[in-house]
This record gives structure tokens, C-alpha cells and sequence, in this order.
């Protein structure tokens, strides 16, 4: 054998194979009841989520470093809701929108949509102009009145903001008793704004409502200004907007030809100079020098055409950034002019940069997130090495936050994780359910996270009071679980009532074999008469005339065998079975997928039971709940196999 | 001035401890309206109904895997009968007879004849590989399953927010109760109406009481 072939195959992962998959949840919570320490600090959770307002998925979410109450949310659906109370009640500022690639945004209540600089324009219509919110150039005609039914297009590609103005004014020097409706061109929205007395100065939008348009903008990250709250950059499928009146209004700065060109993966402010903003797309990189009114492009080969997704700028260095792309990790020393490969492995998966985070008092200490788990660097980036063990390996992190020094959670779709030391250990925080996706986390000021899930926003805090965990705790665990079927019985149990328990499947087909031995059978019984009369002799005699009458029964029993099938048969081959074998593997492994999920959460929550007993009472009905929907799905799939839970 | 205060703290500790008891809306306790859930039908029953709506109950799969495994105990049988009436009329003409040379020959016959025949594919008793496409249905099943468990804890997550913490302004309120109003609808088209049947035979009984 070759040297080469000797080699380990970069595309199979060495951990993996070596437990099973339904053994890697009992040994994980094995192993997490061994790491719990006598003494932790737990993560506080609350659900902040007024499911009934929003519209999932939540994809992102972000706090106003300057005042810890305020914070924005987007959801794919190109939503963004702002919370002014730490996020008790929520509001939806606006619903992007696009038509024809164009941004077209709504608003909510009233603002100083068209300020106070609204002048006559020189062809002796309106002329709109100044900067309220809605990025207009100074002096540029936006509105004529009477005669044009709409704005003309701005002049930069990016303020497609088109007002359709119907109405005829009398008296131009006073509009306080007209109501002017306006909408967007493209989707015929129609709303209206009032104008009051003054009309030149105090133009109100007063309620533009939202429109109902093909194509959805999805808001990917929210970035606020870290003194001015009201000041915030929204990354979205259709580009960035800037909003600068707290989200009302969603002028669009940054686009781009292509949907992978326009895609936001992130975007990063320098701690040191909150103007200076990266923009990363699907397709390239961006920087603005003025908080996000401008961009120009990096033309850098690394990333000007790549999938750029995580900036991270280096606290030492306003100048340093790093840059995850998808094949590699990258630094720039220049603020973006030229970059160097930091990191990249021969996994693709591993090389994929998908998050970053810096250890804020060690910034040597780099945490890097892939699509196949997390690399840690101590010093500075120049070497990697993977961290937190096979229960990251081929796991996607969503999202890394550095809590404190040497403090990062780390979220995969499913599971939040912790590290206390700087990445060397892991502690799971958050079980995530069946449905549940960790898509967004950020810190929310005081040591406080915010966490968004698909359809969920949480704010996790530490609880100042240090609980104890019960010193009988594993044993009193032990006893629980110990007195429950194990996860293999349960798949067992549900892969054999749905008919796919292999090993009954196996001796089937391996039955099967032998049938042959047996025959085809047919038995063969029959029956009847025949009575006959023959006449016969000379016409000139007398006739002689005979009577006949046979009849009987007759049984007979066959066997055929086909000899051949015993050495080959048809429908036990591959081609026969294909799909029966393909859909029955399908089948077990759904259960067995399912199960696990089920079962796994299900002891979390007997854990957390343990370790919390007495929460809030809403906290603890919707955790019994949660457990109560568990042992119910679990029981439908495996005849009952748990005793039944009641919640209420 | 110190006895006032601890009054006033007691007070308040025993307005906490009974604040959660009370509903806000006077309409009962909480734990009152925490009860009234429970009469509703349970996940076990929403279960039940869901997989009988669609046909698919446990009882109909393993019906028809018992009956795909013994279908071949049966033979395939094969059942004749015949009827052959024939006649046969011969004239002769003998030439050596002087007398009357004409001779002649009649036949007739009645042919009854019956038959049963029966096949039995043996082979097939043991391995049939129709028993196996059986779990096609399966996987069905545990689709509605995993749906109906899902909207049933959805809807009643709901209702215990809604009781637990109810919502302040009316907006929130209306908004709700039409989510679960929605669910409640989605959850009877999937299980043949039987959150509503429910609550008509709730109101029958207490329009009797």
C-alpha cells in the first residue's frame, strides 16, 4: 500500500465514527453531570417572545450599547420591531419591502418624514429636500404638485424612495386642510399623509401603512450605533438600509446588482470609530467611512468576490480586522487594503470562517466558529487547534459571544454552549427542542445575552445568586432515569411498532431465503358426466341403440419448486426492494432521529428539574409543559412506553 | 413607626403570595382556569383522533401487516365448468348390400365436467415483500404525530401565557385568542372536529345543568 493511501482521508471526520449515535447523548449527559461544578453560575433565561406579534423567523437581533433597554430584532420576513423597555413589550417599526429590486419601506406613526427644509422646487412644484430620515440629496426634486402623480427617480441608485402625490393644492402657501395620499409606485401601496398648517415646514407622514408586495426582504443583521440609539443598520437580502430615526424609516444605502452581491452576512463597527463599518456579503466586502451612508468596495482578490462571513476588528488595532470567508479565516492589517491568510485546514467545513469572537481582555485568544465546529487560537491567530471535542464536530456554530474574559457562548442550530476558560471545556446552557434554531446571539449590556431562536427572542442573565447544586444530585438523577426505559429500548420499542426494527427486519429477509424450499401447491379436483346415446344400423332393419353414461371424479396435488430462486431470487434482489428498503432506512432513521431528540430533551429537562426545582411559576409550567409534550410524543411513538406526565 | 413598617411588608409579602392565585380578570383563579384545560381532550385523545381521521391508526397498520403476512394462507383458486352437448349423424351407403344398403349413425352426448383448482404460493407464507411496504403508512403516522403533538402544545402554551401572564392592552388580547383560535380550527380539521365536538357537548351539558 501506497504511503498515500496510508494517509487519513481529509472528508471523514476521526471522531466521529467512534461512538454511536444513540450512545452520544447518555454519554453526554454523563459527561455533563461530571463536568457540573458544586458550586454554578447559572444562565437566567427569559422568553420574551409575544409569539403572537411576530413574524418568525427572528433571524437577528441587537441592543444599543448606550442604552441596554433599547434593541432591534429583524425576522426574514423583513421585519424589525424595537423594544424601549429590555424587551417587555415590542413594537414593529417597519416591514421592508422590495419592488423590482427597488427598496420601498413603510412607516409607523409619525415622524419628521420630509423635515423642515421642504422648499419649492424651481419647476414650481413641491420640492422636497433635506434629510429626515428619508436620505433625499439636497435640493433634489422629489415631488411635483398638481400635475406629476409621482416623485422622479432620485438620483442615486440607492434612494428609490418614490412618493405618489395625488392631489390638487389650492393655496400653496397653506395646505393645513389637505390630506395627500401617497404610496409606492411599483406596488400601487396607497396611504396618505396629512399636511398641517405650514405646510413647507411641517410635512407629517402620518400613518404609511405597510405593504403587501411579492418579494420579501429578509433582515440577516442589525448593528445599532453604540451612543446614538436611533441610529441603526439593518443587513438584509436587498442590501443595507440605515434607518436614523429608531427604525421608522429604512432608507436603503447600500445595494448591488445581483441578490448574492446585495445578501448581508454581517456587519462589523470599529469599537474605536463606530463610522468606520464593514459590510460582508455573499459576494464581497464593503466599508463606510460615515456610519453607513457610503460604501466603497474592497477589491482585495481574497474577498472581493467571496462569501464574507464574520468581521471581527482587533481592540488593540482599529486598523486589524479579521475576516472569515468561506474557505479560509483572513486578517487585514490595513483596515482592508491587503489580507493574509490566518487560518485554513483541509476540511472545507472546518475552513468555512462562519463566526469569530475575541476573548476581550486576551485578544490573542481568538474562538473560531465553522460549519464543522470551533477552533482556538492563543496567540493571535498563528496557530489553531479544535476545540470542545466531538460534540461540535460536524455541527454548524450559528454564533459566538464573548461574555467576559475568557467567558464565550457558543450556539449550534440546536444547543448553547458555554466556556469559563477561555475554550479549553464546554457546558451546556440550552437544550434546544425538535423545532428550535439558534440563529442570533448578542450581548445585551450588564453581562446579559440576547438569543434569538426561529421563533423566539430570550435575554439570558446571570443569576447573581450563586445556586447550589444538590450534592445527591447524581444519584438522584441515577435513580430517575435508571427507572425509565434507556434511549435504545425506546428506539427499539418505536422502530418496531412502525414495522423498521432492524434486527426483525433482517431475520425476515434472512427467512426469506429459505422460502423457496417450499412449493408452489396447487390441488386439482374434478368432476362431471357424460351420457351419450348412439343409434346406429340399416335404414331397412330396426335401429340398435346403445346408451352410454361415464362419469367420475378426479383429484390431483401438485408441488412446483423453483430451484433457481434458492440461489437467486428476484424480489429479495436490490433492484425489487430498493425502494421498500430505502423507505424503511428513511423510516428507522427518522425515528431514531426523533427519539433521541425527544428523549434527550426530555432528561434535560428531569436535570433541570433536579437542579431548579422551584422556578417562577410561569417558568415552571411551561417547563412542565414542555415535559408533558415530550413523554406524550415519545409514548405515541413507542406504545407507551413512559409512565404519562401531567402539567396541569 | 417600626411596627408600621413590618405591617407594611407583611402586607406586601402576603399580597405577593396571593397576587399569582387571583386571576386578573376576576373570572377565577388561575389555578381554577389551569383546571379547565384539563377537561378539555387530552394530546392522547387529539392523537387517537388524528390517526383514525386519516386512517392510519395502529389498529388499521397492523391489520393490514398481519393481513399482507397471512393473505397467502388462502390459495388462489381457479373454478371451471363446462357443458358439451354434441351430436354426430353418419349415413353410410353399403354397396354389398343388396337390400336397403343405407346404414346410419347416430351419436349424442351430454358432457358435464367441472373443475376446482387451488394454488397455494407457499414461499410467500414466509417472506412477502408486501408486509414491508406496509411501513410506507408508518410514516405517515408519525408525520400526524409529530404535527398534531406540536399544535396541541402550541396552542396550549398559549393558553397558559394568555392565563399566566394575560395580556395587558386588547390588541395583544384579540390577537390571541385568535391564534388559538386558529390552532383549535387546524387542530379539528386534522382530528374530525374533535375540539369542537367537545364543545358542543360542554355546552349541551351545561345548557342541561
Amino acid at each position: 500500500m501506497s504511503p498515500d493511501r496510508c494517509r487519513a482521508d481529509p472528508c471523514v471526520l476521526p471522531y466521529r465514527s467512534a461512538i454511536l449515535p444513540p450512545m452520544r447523548p447518555i454519554l453526554f449527559i454523563t459527561a455533563l453531570l461530571f463536568a457540573l461544578p458544586a458550586s454554578a453560575q447559572r444562565w437566567h433565561v427569559e422568553d420574551l417572545t409575544n409569539a403572537v406579534r411576530f413574524d418568525p423567523p427572528i433571524t437577528c437581533i441587537d441592543a444599543a450599547p448606550s442604552d441596554p433597554l433599547v434593541a432591534y430584532a429583524g425576522s426574514a420576513r423583513g421585519r424589525i420591531y424595537f423594544t424601549r423597555d429590555g424587551g417587555r413589550s415590542w413594537e414593529e417599526t417597519a416591514a421592508l419591502t422590495a419592488g423590482n429590486g427597488t427598496f420601498t419601506g413603510a412607516w409607523r406613526g409619525q415622524v419628521d418624514l420630509l423635515g423642515r427644509r421642504v422648499q419649492r422646487g424651481p419647476t414650481g412644484g413641491l420640492g422636497i429636500a433635506g434629510n429626515s430620515g428619508v436620505r433625499s440629496s439636497v435640493g433634489q426634486e422629489l415631488a411635483r404638485l398638481p400635475r406629476e402623480r409621482y416623485a422622479p427617480a432620485a438620483a442615486s441608485p440607492t434612494e428609490s424612495i418614490r412618493l405618489m402625490i395625488d392631489g390638487s393644492i389650492a393655496a400653496p402657501s397653506n395646505f393645513a386642510n389637505y390630506r395627500l395620499p401617497a404610496g409606492n409606485r411599483e406596488t400601487g401601496t396607497r396611504s396618505w399623509f396629512a399636511a398641517r398648517s405650514g405646510f413647507a415646514p411641517r410635512v407629517r407622514y402620518k400613518s404609511l401603512l405597510s405593504s403587501r408586495v411579492a418579494e420579501e426582504v429578509a433582515i440577516s443583521w442589525l448593528s445599532v450605533h453604540p451612543r446614538d440609539p436611533t441610529d441603526v443598520l439593518a443587513g438584509s437580502s436587498q442590501g443595507v438600509m440605515r434607518s436614523r430615526d429608531g427604525g421608522y424609516s429604512w432608507p436603503s444605502t447600500l445595494s448591488a446588482p445581483t441578490p448574492a452581491q446585495r445578501f448581508v452576512n454581517v456587519i462589523a463597527r470599529n469599537p474605536i470609530d463606530a463610522n468606520h463599518v464593514f459590510v460582508g456579503t455573499r459576494q464581497g466586502l464593503h466599508v463606510s467611512r460615515d456610519g453607513g451612508d457610503t460604501f466603497s468596495s474592497l477589491e482585495h482578490p481574497f474577498v472581493a468576490t467571496d462569501n464574507v462571513r464574520t468581521v471581527v476588528f482587533d481592540p488593540r488595532d482599529s486598523q486589524w480586522v479579521y475576516v472569515g470567508v468561506s474557505w479560509a479565516l483572513l486578517r487585514s492589517r490595513d483596515a482592508g487594503q491587503t489580507f493574509e491568510i490566518v487560518r485554513r485546514d483541509a476540511d472545507a467545513d472546518f475552513s468555512f470562517a462562519n463566526r469569530l469572537a475575541l476573548d476581550p481582555q486576551d485578544p490573542n485568544r481568538v474562538l473560531l466558529g465553522t460549519r464543522s465546529g470551533l477552533a482556538l487560537s492563543t496567540d493571535g491567530g498563528a496557530t489553531f487547534a479544535r476545540t470542545g471535542g466531538p460534540d461540535f464536530i460536524g455541527e454548524w456554530i450559528t454564533s459566538i459571544t464573548a461574555t467576559g474574559p475568557r467567558r464565550f457562548l457558543v450556539s449550534t442550530w440546536r444547543d448553547l454552549w458555554e466556556t469559563r476558560d477561555g475554550g479549553l471545556t464546554f457546558q451546556v446552557v440550552l437544550y434546544g427542542g425538535t423545532q428550535w434554531a439558534i440563529t442570533h446571539t448578542k450581548p445585551a449590556g450588564n453581562g446579559a445575552v440576547w438569543m434569538t431562536t426561529e421563533a423566539e427572542i430570550l435575554r439570558l442573565s446571570l443569576d447573581p445568586r450563586a445556586e447550589r447544586v444538590p450534592a445527591d444530585l447524581r444519584s438522584r438523577f441515577g435513580e430517575i432515569i435508571g427507572a425509565e426505559p434507556s434511549l435504545n429500548d425506546m428506539i427499539r420499542r418505536a422502530q418496531t411498532r412502525a414495522g423498521v426494527w432492524r434486527a426483525d427486519l433482517t431475520a425476515y429477509r434472512e427467512r426469506g431465503q429459505y422460502s423457496h424450499f417450499l412449493p408452489r401447491l396447487t390441488v386439482d379436483i374434478r368432476g362431471g358426466d357424460v351420457p351419450a346415446q348412439f343409434n346406429g344400423g340399416f335404414t331397412s332393419r330396426l335401429p340398435i341403440s346403445n346408451r352410454v353414461n361415464a362419469g367420475g371424479m378426479s383429484y390431483g396435488v401438485f408441488g412446483r419448486w423453483d430451484l433457481r430462486s434458492l440461489l437467486w431470487r428476484n424480489d429479495q434482489g436490490a433492484t425489487a426492494l430498493y425502494r421498500l428498503a430505502r423507505q424503511n432506512r428513511d423510516l428507522a432513521k427518522t425515528l431514531r432521529t426523533q427519539v433521541i431528540a425527544l428523549y434527550q430533551e426530555r432528561r434535560r429537562l428531569i436535570l433541570d428539574r433536579l437542579i431548579s426545582p422551584r422556578p417562577e411559576r410561569r417558568t415552571q409550567v411551561l417547563r412542565d409543559l414542555r415535559f408533558e409534550e415530550l413523554t406524550a410524543h415519545l409514548n405515541a411513538l413507542t406504545d407507551d412506553a413512559l409512565p404519562p406526565f401531567s402539567a396541569l | 413607626m417600626r411596627t408600621a413598617s413590618i405591617l407594611m411588608i407583611s402586607l406586601g409579602f402576603l399580597s405577593l403570595a396571593v397576587a399569582p392565585a387571583v386571576a386578573q380578570d376576576g373570572y377565577g383563579t388561575v389555578d381554577e382556569k389551569l383546571a379547565d384545560l384539563k377537561k378539555e381532550p387530552s394530546v392522547q385523545a387529539a392523537q387517537k383522533a388524528a390517526l383514525r381521521f386519516f386512517k392510519i391508526d395502529p389498529d388499521t397498520v397492523s391489520g393490514m401487516r398481519s393481513g399482507s403476512q397471512w393473505k397467502w394462507v388462502l390459495p388462489e383458486v381457479d373454478v371451471r365448468y363446462r357443458i358439451n352437448d354434441g351430436t354426430v349423424d353418419v349415413s353410410r351407403i353399403d354397396q354389398q348390400v343388396q337390400d336397403g344398403p343405407f346404414s346410419f349413425d347416430d351419436a349424442r352426448s351430454n358432457v358435464n365436467e367441472w373443475v376446482f383448482q387451488g394454488s397455494w404460493a407457499l414461499p410467500r407464507l414466509i417472506f412477502n415483500p408486501e408486509t414491508l411496504d406496509v411501513a410506507s403508512l408508518a410514516v405517515l403516522q408519525e408525520k400526524i404525530l409529530k404535527e398534531i403533538t406540536r399544535l396541541y402544545y402550541t396552542r396550549r402554551r398559549l393558553q397558559v401565557s394568555m392565563i399566566l401572564n394575560p395580556p395587558k392592552d386588547a390588541a395583544s388580547r384579540i390577537s390571541k385568542e385568535l391564534r388559538v383560535e386558529q390552532m383549535t380550527a387546524t387542530l379539528d380539521a386534522m382530528t374530525g372536529n374533535l375540539f369542537a365536538k367537545w364543545t358542543k357537548r360542554n355546552a349541551r351539558r351545561r345548557g342541561g345543568n
